[in-house]
């Protein structure tokens, strides 16, 4: 996988596990990608490349207007940068710079939710009594299916009132326990459940019990 | 915003590994306003209709754009600008993606190449 791809991925890892609320993996993700080794060079290549794209903005505006603008701002772009890399290096670079910037940030803050690590799946509860969210990254591998929940939710008393599924599936559900609303669009998974009296074990209990249905 | 939603769960709906997709947009202004909204290094998007031809290197970059009403002419000018900052060599392919309401969202791949 060459570096750019492997920066790309590591990137959008990082914002799933930002919506997790999980931030020592966010640490542990960026510690692995050993940026240290490779900043400086991709830093170059941003700054020589914007620098050509400031420079080639400057001539094209002294001499075109509307549309023969940006036909000679692209080409003048392309003649000073020379080497078609350096612009791969330099969008590597930006997305680098977004994760050093995030770095600092999450030096101060300590983790603020618990993260529970199942062995395909961790999810966090966000506690808003009677109300609970829980957020859950399934492993990549894994296919999910709502048949086997809706066959599980119906076991624990609940109606299930309204299946949507294609790529992105989204189930509701309730009895006189309470309200679930399920929304999943691989790795995640978010589940809402309000409960008729406030009961963070039994939404948990709920919750896991979900995304084991899902994934089975 | 809805325009490049749409376009990752095509890409998803498609097979990509959107995990391989980089959404550049947020920046994409002052010195990098040369960016694309999107670069995407996975290389099975040979085997989707997106592409019609194999040889091509990646990343493949993607400009979206989105409209409440029909397709606006000055937007896809603008997208074609925007590749046309990226787009190289012959190997180089670009993906303009259009989103627009006919009464629900409709959307339109252009493939651009050198």
């Amino acid at each position: 996988m060459m570096l750019e791809q492997k920066i790309t991925e590591t990137v959008n890892q990082i914002r799933d596990n930002l919506w997790l609320g999980d931030v020592q993996k966010i640490k542990e993700i960026i510690t692995i990608l050993r940026m240290e080794e490779f900043k400086d060079k991709f830093k170059k290549s941003f700054d020589e490349v914007s620098y050509s794209f400031k420079m080639a903005r400057k001539v094209s505006k002294e001499r075109y207007r509307g549309f023969e603008y940006k036909l000679f701002l692209s080409q003048e772009f392309k003649e000073r940068i020379k080497e078609s890399s350096k612009l791969k290096e330099a969008i590597a670079a930006s997305l680098l710079f977004d994760l050093e910037m995030l770095l600092e940030r999450l030096n101060d803050i300590e983790p603020f939710c618990k993260v529970v690590q199942k062995p395909l799946y961790r999810y966090t509860i966000f506690e808003y009594p009677p109300k609970y969210e829980i957020r859950a990254l399934i492993d990549r591998r894994l296919e999910c299916s709502v048949k086997g929940l809706v066959k599980r939710l119906e076991e624990e008393g609940f109606k299930v009132s309204k299946i949507d599924e294609k790529r992105y599936a989204y189930v509701v559900a309730f009895s006189v326990e309470g309200y679930i609303e399920i929304s999943m669009l691989l790795p995640k998974v978010t589940i809402n459940i309000s409960l008729l009296a406030p009961n963070k074990e039994r939404a948990q209990e709920l919750g896991e019990m979900i995304i084991n249905s899902l994934i089975s | 915003m809805i325009a490049e939603s749409l376009y990752i769960y095509l890409l998803d709906h498609l097979g990509i590994d959107v995990n391989l997709v980089g959404h550049l947009r947020p920046y994409k202004r002052g010195r990098a306003a040369f960016f694309p909204d999107f670069v995407i290094w996975d290389r099975s998007l040979v085997t989707t209709p997106l592409i019609s031809r194999g040889n091509f290197q990646l990343p493949v970059y993607a400009e979206v754009k989105g409209s409440t009403s029909g397709i606006n002419e000055r937007q896809l000018e603008k997208a074609l600008h925007q590749l046309n900052n990226v787009i190289y060599t012959s190997q180089d392919c670009g993906l303009i993606f259009v989103a627009y309401k006919n009464p629900n969202y409709e959307g339109i791949i252009f493939e651009v190449w050198s």
